[in-house]
């Protein structure tokens, strides 16, 4: 009697379980990988906006503290999107008629607001207190990275839970004198981790790692 | 030594149903068996395997922000602020602090400071937010169903009115119908309205009883209301007055009443309460002694209390009284012991009667009271604050009828539902016809007009409180469709400019406040008014007129006789308040504080009449009175009264907008002679074949008759009994807890059940609606509910309430078996649950002792309409389906908390962080803190002798603690 299978089969057998196996393995280990992919986080891509609002020129030209326009960081969980009439105070005199400032003279004159493009977003089962970070010594750097830098906001870091983490775990390296939170170019005088420990101490800095110190 | 005296255990037994009483295997499965169109295999595959490919195409759709254009500076976005207001029923305000968020209302709770609320506040308070959020609401000026324009009305209207104010014409046929009021704004420009068209005439529509008012306006010479002071009283007996869940100072009465029965700060002194009622109520169920009496009956109880009391009393009344008491028959033992005690408290005795009471029975009272010295003491009488009708009462029904009414115009309220359905024939019949209202309702149907109410978080004004304080309404958003209140209304009618409700209520207030000559104290005067919700000082003082005994002996001599025969008793239930909040689903929602039925009414029956007719809770009844006649489902209640049949008021609408309200239950209205006649005599009930299943919640989420509450009497408490062992059981594992430790207590004392919690709790915690269906399936989400249990005979039963939520407990055993750690720890001690991670097992529910976990078994949440979005609390996730979910302790304003003192950089303050029911319950018996902390007021309860944690021998070791109830019966009771 002939043989059932045939030698070929016994390599067809053995790709085919292979491929099965690559394949177990590796369809999640790419979805894994894919999700972590700075295009499926979203970053480092500024979205359109109404106007091209230039953090590099407003920060670094004309030296504007994060605050000016982003006046409720320290005091709510929103760091707070500032009002046309913030905007207004500079460009009611300079670049008046510049064609790019069209919509926030609408928005002014017409009592209509602008309406922005979120940078940073987070699920709606995340509750992010901006004011807990900021004034307990996380700088904006930590998170929206060199917005200084920036010609259109994008978004810097993940946002992912895990990376929430790493600093939730360890903050002490990224801390640094609350009133020093704005501070794009501020660097920790001598061993970051020393000097962010003997912050953390004083300032008895405690990041929650249970689920509802994030999860309401 | 107190501690080795055995603890109070469950020496009754308590039981939830009369079937459970009786035949314990005849319990209703918890979950029945959905029954709906069934999906076969290949469907279901089919169906899931497209979801699953739809759900991996979507990507979360960009979000925008919108920033002011003009910021207003006292604003941050993302704080919450509060500002004071006024909510009114029945013309009464009551004071409340309403949250906002970005501009947009979303929490009410009491104001502290407002006498009416004492910061407690009611079901349909907490709820208000979904009134305001009703996309139900009616949208936009129509006539005659089509859209127009306030100008359009105002020159329509106006216009008649015009020729009407010519010389020749008066105001001839214009009518005004509005709700009772007391508003200073309004009276005054009710007042000018007068004296431009004399003609006009100007009625207040009520369906309330008028018993104690009339018996009053006899009694003293003008209409006066009896303010009860209850932390004076030691003794109170009600008769048929459910004064802890109803009427304007009812927040008051709870948390004065409460007061008087803590057992705290060592004192081991409490007041005793008696109830006579015909049906089951909040205050019944609180009650010490309670006697089921039909409200017929009700006279007879009170003649012979009021004899008992005037004979010990002789001295107290003057002959013609005593002469007409001495007829009253010997009453029964509950009488006597009532009498008794009474007498023994002397000027802190109290005795008050229901509205739906006659003014014989009011006048009784007043002389019993009279006769115990406490007039002045635990009750003082004011003048009603409510504006005075000039014309004759009956009037506005003859004028109806005889056609002389040409103009119309009714303010707020639905008089052609409340007063009966030939009312709406009657109003169609009026030529010219305007209603200003929240919904298009029954009224709004009959009427030419169509005009939006503002809400009264929308407009500004003024109210008085029952004891007269001025309160401030105060609106937190512009309306939504351009709605006006009934002050901007009758600004409008007399062709006065509109200079916005703010102007209105400035030149109202310089007739109030101090010192309004001053432009600049007038501001500060009126800014401090605005700030604190009400004008300081405004009280009603006490009426210095004496009793007029003639007339009183007169009242005595219309004493209805006893009478034989089965009654209809009607009440307004404390959720939908007559049908004025009928189309808000949480308050439908609601279980009813006493039946526990939801989206629904019923005809409230006793065991032995059901077992007479052969009936049983939910089989259709017919029900005749006169040539009128209703068709309802039975509801058994044991502690009913036999003879008497019992109704909510407010059901059976029939609208085509109000969606909610529609078709929910059966009007019980129609079985009155007049408007206000509550108790209808006469009526005859026959059993029909058809049943309607009733969505009530009391079979649900039983805990299988194991020991949960715990009671002991006074002299029990006083003799140093334990509710719980004094040791934590033995265990070898117990986790080292550090730092904050957050726990609650509730005291069974000082609850009544009136589940106003529920509805905060809710509203806090953005719970969804599921609707009458779901909660046939024991599907409702309420975090927090109120078990009620019954012990002993079912004529007579003793009722008891038990607030029934997440126990927090330290060993929780609804963590140990769920698969994906969706449930945990946190350091801090609170029972974690993350919906994010949450697969939907249900292994929780399942192994949770309490039986409180709720399951989104549907979606109940992306279909919100936009409106009512709004209405949601931003701090809460809003959760999707197949997610568990439970009460969280409030954890968002735990974590507020925190962040707001770290970044103060103090430490938290004792009882800083509040929860939700805790700030609603108008008793105070929830409170809510750090256990670590041995002075918080909830470590002190926590430590009370009356101290136990529900369950405790299973291990759990509940953070949750309840103090035992502590009744005080009277003597040969117990």
């Amino acid at each position: 009697m002939a043989a059932l299978f045939r030698p070929r089969a016994n390599v067809v057998f053995a790709t085919v379980l292979a491929a099965v196996a690559a394949l177990v393995a590796g369809a999640p280990t790419a979805a894994w990988i894919w999700m972590r992919t700075p295009y499926a986080t979203g970053q480092h891509a500024p979205p359109p906006q109404p106007v091209p609002f230039d953090h590099r020129h407003h920060v670094r030209d004309d030296a504007i503290d994060c605050r000016y326009c982003h006046f409720a960081a320290e005091r709510s969980p929103t760091a707070g999107i500032p009002p046309t009439a913030v905007c207004m105070n500079c460009h009611s005199q300079i670049f008046r008629s510049s064609p790019l400032l069209a919509p926030v003279r609408e928005s002014w004159f017409e009592n209509r607001p602008l309406s922005w493009e979120r940078v940073n977003g987070l699920p709606d089962h995340v509750y992010f207190d901006h004011s807990a970070h900021v004034r307990r010594g996380v700088g904006c750097v930590e998170c929206h990275g060199r917005v200084d830098l920036m010609p259109l906001a994008s978004q810097s870091a993940p946002l992912q839970m895990g990376w929430c983490l790493d600093c939730h775990r360890d903050p002490a390296p990224r801390l640094r004198p609350p009133d020093k939170a704005t501070d794009m170019e501020w660097k920790p005088p001598g061993d970051a981790r020393r000097f962010g420990e003997s912050l953390a101490g004083s300032m008895h800095v405690k990041p929650p790692m249970h689920c509802s110190g994030c999860h309401r | 030594m107190a501690d080795e005296k055995p603890p109070i255990g469950p020496e009754r037994e308590y039981w939830r149903t009369p079937g459970e009483r009786f035949r314990p295997e005849a319990r209703e499965p918890e979950s029945p068996l959905v029954s709906g169109p069934a999906v076969g295999r290949r469907t279901f595959l089919g169906l899931a395997a497209a979801s699953a490919a739809l759900a991996a195409c979507s990507r979360p759709p960009g979000r925008r922000i919108v920033p002011w254009v003009r910021q207003p500076p006292e604003l941050v976005p993302g704080v919450p602020v509060a500002y004071a207001t006024s909510m009114v029923q029945d013309g009464f305000a009551t004071g409340l602090l309403v949250t906002a968020r970005d501009g947009r209302p979303i929490r009410v709770d009491g104001n502290p400071d407002h006498p009416a609320s004492l910061g407690g506040s009611s079901a349909a308070q907490q709820a208000a937010v979904y009134g305001l959020y009703d996309p139900d609401r009616g949208r936009g000026v129509e006539r005659r169903g089509v859209p127009s324009t306030w100008e359009a009305f105002r020159s329509a209207f106006h216009g008649e009115t015009r020729t009407a104010s010519s010389a020749s014409d008066r105001g001839e046929g214009l009518h005004l119908v509005l709700e009772p009021t007391g508003s200073p704004l309004v009276g005054t420009l009710l007042e000018r309205l007068q004296e431009r068209y004399p003609e006009a005439r100007v009625h207040f529509f009520s369906n309330k009883p008028r018993g104690e008012t009339d018996s009053h306006a006899r009694i003293f010479g003008v209409p006066a209301l009896a303010l009860a002071d209850l932390s004076k009283a030691s003794v109170v007996v009600s008769l048929d007055s459910d004064f802890l869940a109803h009427g304007p100072m009812h927040l008051r009465h709870a948390r004065q009443f409460a007061d008087g029965r803590r057992l705290s700060g060592g004192g081991l002194e409490m007041n005793r309460l008696y109830v006579a009622e015909p049906a089951p109520t909040v205050t019944g169920m609180s009650a010490d002694g309670r006697h089921v009496v039909r409200a017929t009956d009700i006279a007879s109880v009170a003649r012979s209390l009021t004899a008992e009391i005037a004979s010990a009393r002789p001295d107290a009344l003057p002959a013609g009284v005593r002469q007409v008491l001495a007829r009253a028959r010997a009453g029964e033992e509950w009488i006597r012991a009532a009498a008794r005690d009474l007498l023994r408290a002397g000027p802190h005795g109290f005795v008050i009667a229901g509205t739906r009471q006659p003014a014989a029975v009011h006048a009784l009272v007043h002389t019993a009271n009279v006769a115990l010295g406490c007039v002045g003491t635990t009750v003082s009488h004011v003048p009603s604050p409510l504006l005075e009708e000039r014309a004759g009462r009956e009037d506005f029904g003859s004028a109806l009828q005889n056609g002389r009414v040409m103009r119309l115009l009714i303010l707020q309220g639905n008089p052609a539902f409340e007063a009966g359905a030939q009312w709406a024939e009657l109003l169609r019949a009026v030529p010219a016809s305007a209603y200003l209202g929240l919904y298009r309702n029954e009224t709004a149907e009959a009427c030419e007009w169509n005009l939006p109410a503002a809400h009264f978080l929308e407009s500004w004004g003024d109210a008085r409180s029952a004891e007269g304080t001025v309160s401030i309404v105060q609106p937190l958003v512009e309306p939504l469709f351009a709605g006006r209140n009934a002050a901007q209304l009758l600004a409008m009618l007399l062709g006065e400019r509109d200079a916005g409700g703010h102007a209105m209520l400035d030149d109202s207030l310089r007739n109030v406040l101090a010192g309004a000559s001053d432009p600049i104290s007038f501001r500060e005067a009126r800014d401090r008014a605005v700030e604190k919700g009400f004008v300081e000082g405004t009280a009603s003082a006490p009426l210095a007129a004496e009793t007029r005994w003639n007339e009183l002996v007169a009242l005595l001599g219309e004493i209805p006789r006893p009478w034989v025969g089965l009654e209809a008793v009607l009440h307004e239930d404390s959720k939908t308040c007559g049908g004025r909040h009928a189309n808000n689903p949480l308050l439908q929602e609601l279980p009813d504080p006493v039946t526990k039925l939801t989206w629904d009414n019923a005809a409230c029956m006793s065991p032995a009449m059901a077992e007479t007719l052969k009936i049983e809770t939910g089989r259709m009844v017919e029900i005749s009175a006169g040539t009128q006649r209703i068709i309802v489902p039975a509801l058994v209640l044991p502690g009913h009264a036999d003879g008497s049949i019992s109704m909510a008021l407010g059901y059976g609408r029939t609208s085509a907008a109000e969606n909610v309200a529609r078709g929910v239950g059966a009007d019980a209205g129609i079985m009155r002679g007049g408007a206000s006649d509550w108790v209808v005599k006469g009526v005859s009930v026959k059993a029909l074949e058809s049943r309607r299943d009733l969505a009530v919640t009391q079979e649900h989420w039983s805990l299988e008759g194991r020991p949960i509450l715990r009671e002991m009497t006074l002299s029990q408490a006083q003799g140093g009994a334990r509710a719980g062992p004094a040791s934590r059981p033995l265990s070898l594992y117990r986790p080292e807890r550090r730092g904050t430790q957050w726990a609650m207590a509730i005291d069974l004392t000082a609850c009544t059940g009136c589940s106003a919690c529920v509805v905060a709790c809710q509203t806090e915690n953005n719970i969804p609606v599921v609707g009458r269906e779901e909660v046939l399936r024991s599907r409702e989400m309420h975090w927090l509910r109120i078990d009620w249990y019954f012990s002993g005979d079912p004529r007579h039963p003793r009722m008891l309430v038990q607030p029934m939520l997440c126990q927090h407990c330290e060993q929780a055993p609804c963590e140990y078996v769920c698969p994906v750690n969706a449930t945990t720890h946190s350091p801090d001690g609170l029972n974690e649950m993350t919906y994010n991670r949450c697969v939907g097992t249900r292994f929780c529910s399942n192994n949770c002792p309490y039986k409180v976990r709720r399951f989104n078994y549907l979606d109940h949440t992306s279909q919100t309409p936009p409106l009512v979005q709004l209405a949601k609390n931003p701090d809460v996730t809003v959760r999707e389906r197949g997610v568990m979910e439970k009460c969280t302790y409030c954890v968002q304003r735990v974590r507020k908390a925190e962040i707001a003192a770290r970044g103060e950089g103090r430490p938290l303050r004792r009882d800083e962080v509040r929860t939700a029911c805790q700030d609603a319950c108008p008793s105070r018996a929830i409170v809510f803190g750090d256990l670590s902390d041995p002075e918080s007021e909830v470590s002190r309860w926590a430590n009370s002798p009356r101290a136990y944690r529900a369950l405790e021998d299973r291990g759990t070791d509940a953070r949750t603690r309840y103090l035992a109830k502590v009744t005080n019966p009277p003597q040969g009771e117990g």
